[in-house]
């Protein structure tokens, strides 16, 4: 397996995960978050991508129990939305988190279309093609008045850290790039100089 | 006989030192070669003893000219300190892995698990079949290997094997149509089998028939009931990894899973020669396109917030 070091700092870059766009706590009322938008990346279909890719990881961090899917098409031409599902403030209170009852029957089970466990009483779809990830991201925190997670103290300095890191790697690989380069370049006149190598070569 | 030339060389050194008149000069002769080394000046090759004398080399273009000496290999593969490890309990370790997995189709998506150990590069290696309390594969496409007659073939056939015979089978195998994912041999068959030359193209893909893996049986229908929902693992450079469930696995299922497939481990490393001992040293657990989490082996830690309920919906 990989070096331990290596693999804890990918780890650290976990973080992405708690802190940045999307970390935030959906009300009891959401009951399911479901994306429709193009396999291929471009013609709009870039925001999207990009926002499953980032705030949607996120935003299942932060809301573990609440059905996020996603379902991608192959034709250029389908639209894209975002559609969400409520339900009622009370049913919200009474009824508890989905459940997949035993293994083989959820898990086998073919992606389900946009649809909700619990009843939904109302969806709000909007079009989410041709939009930057934030602007998706800002509907959707206005649609349903998630409550956004601030990063801790802690958190954002470790950011800095890995921050901080990534420069000085990137330095150092700058770095160690010129001066294997140098060697190279030292090798390669020296074996000419024995005759070994033609300049030509 | 010593030939003339060495001595006529000694001269003529001894002759240009003294013309040289430095004060090394001395016609003693000394052990240590550092100070004529000195006075032969600047650029004159040194004086090297015949120990440090590098081997002559063979005068042929084509030989490689320096063999540099090798590294001793080392005989057991790496180990880390583990000291610094960030390790998660299960219920964490799943809501990460969820997260990084929104969106992804529950049935194509699974957990992994990588059970590092400490073992030596040669020797035996754990490999074993295990069924798992929640498999994660069911629906396995057997090929049966057995004459195409026999009361194997048609109790087979009622068993669900795809392909069923003998030289249909190697045709359509030598053809590359292979569709089925494991293949078994009756005992009947195994000559033939052998003689046909299927091995080329199974050999690879580690589906040929072997009575070492337990493939040529003699009754191949209830080793296709023993395999369904079993999977094999195997350890490669000091690692065995399995498929161990599906994304949408609850955390009480995985558990399950998880306990069953490390104490089957556990026993195989106990069950190895006593030449060779192989331990337990991490657990880490990753998912088709996740982050690898190493584990502590806690269901739920102090800070953990989420339930296990939570993490069960689909």
């Amino acid at each position: 397996m990989v070096n331990i070091a290596q693999r804890m700092t990918r780890l650290k870059e976990l973080l992405r995960l708690r802190v940045g766009g999307g970390a935030a706590i959906l009300p009891p009322e959401v009951t399911r978050l479901h994306m429709d938008f193009v396999m291929t990346y471009d013609d709009g279909h870039k925001g999207p991508r990009h926002f499953w890719r980032n705030d949607l990881r996120r935003l299942k961090f932060y809301n573990p129990a609440i059905p996020m899917t996603v379902s991608r098409t192959e034709n250029p031409d389908d639209p894209a939305l975002m559609t969400i599902h409520f339900t009622s403030a009370s049913a919200a209170a009474s009824t508890s988190p989905p459940v997949s009852t035993t293994s083989p029957q959820t898990s086998t089970a073919p992606a389900t279309l946009s649809s909700s466990p619990t009843p939904t009483e109302r969806t709000e779809v909007f079009n989410i093609k041709s939009r930057k990830r934030y602007e998706i991201l800002e509907q959707l925190m206005a649609l349903t008045n998630a409550k956004k997670i601030e990063p801790t103290e802690e958190e954002l300095n470790e950011i800095r850290e890995l921050n901080a890191k990534r420069e000085q790697s990137a330095k150092d690989s700058a770095f160690s790039q010129k001066v294997n380069a140098k060697n190279k370049q030292e090798k390669r006149r020296m074996a000419i100089a024995r005759g070994e190598l033609t300049s030509a070569s | 006989m010593a030939t003339p030339k060495p001595c006529l060389a000694q001269l003529s050194r001894a002759c240009l030192q003294l013309a040289r008149s430095t004060p090394s000069a001395l016609p003693i002769r000394l052990f240590s070669t550092s100070t004529p080394n000195a006075s032969r000046g600047k650029f004159v090759p040194k004086i090297v003893s015949k120990k440090e004398k590098p081997v002559a080399q063979s005068t042929n273009k084509y030989i490689k000219k320096t063999v540099v000496k090798k590294k001793k290999a080392r005989t057991t593969y790496k180990q880390y300190d583990l000291s610094k490890e960030e390790t998660f309990p299960l219920l964490d370790a799943m809501r990460i892995i969820r997260a990084w997995e929104v969106g992804q189709k529950p049935t194509s998506v699974k957990y992994e698990l990588a059970l590092k150990l400490k073992s030596q590069k040669n020797g035996p290696v754990v490999r074993n079949r295990l069924r798992l309390p929640h498999p994660v594969k069911t629906d396995f496409k057997v090929c049966v290997i057995c004459p195409p007659d026999s009361k194997y073939a048609e109790a087979a056939r009622a068993a669900g094997a795809v392909l069923v015979g003998e030289d249909d089978v190697f045709d359509a195998v030598k053809a590359g149509k292979i569709e089925f994912d494991r293949c078994l041999c009756q005992t009947d068959s195994l000559v033939k089998m052998n003689k046909s030359g299927v091995g080329r193209v199974l050999g690879p893909r580690g589906m040929m028939p072997s009575s070492k893996l337990g493939t040529v049986v003699v009754d191949p229908v209830k080793t296709m009931r023993d395999m369904v929902g079993a999977t094999e693992y195997r350890e490669r450079t000091g690692v065995i990894r399995m498929a161990i469930g599906q994304l949408g696995f609850t955390p009480e299922e995985m558990s399950s899973n998880l306990k069953a497939f490390i104490e089957a481990v556990k026993k195989d490393l106990s069950r190895i020669s006593d030449k060779s001992t192989k331990e337990l040293v991490e657990v880490v657990l990753s998912s088709t396109n996740g982050p690898g989490l190493p584990l502590n082996g806690a269901f739920k830690g102090t800070h953990t917030s989420v339930t296990s309920k939570e993490l069960s919906g689909p």
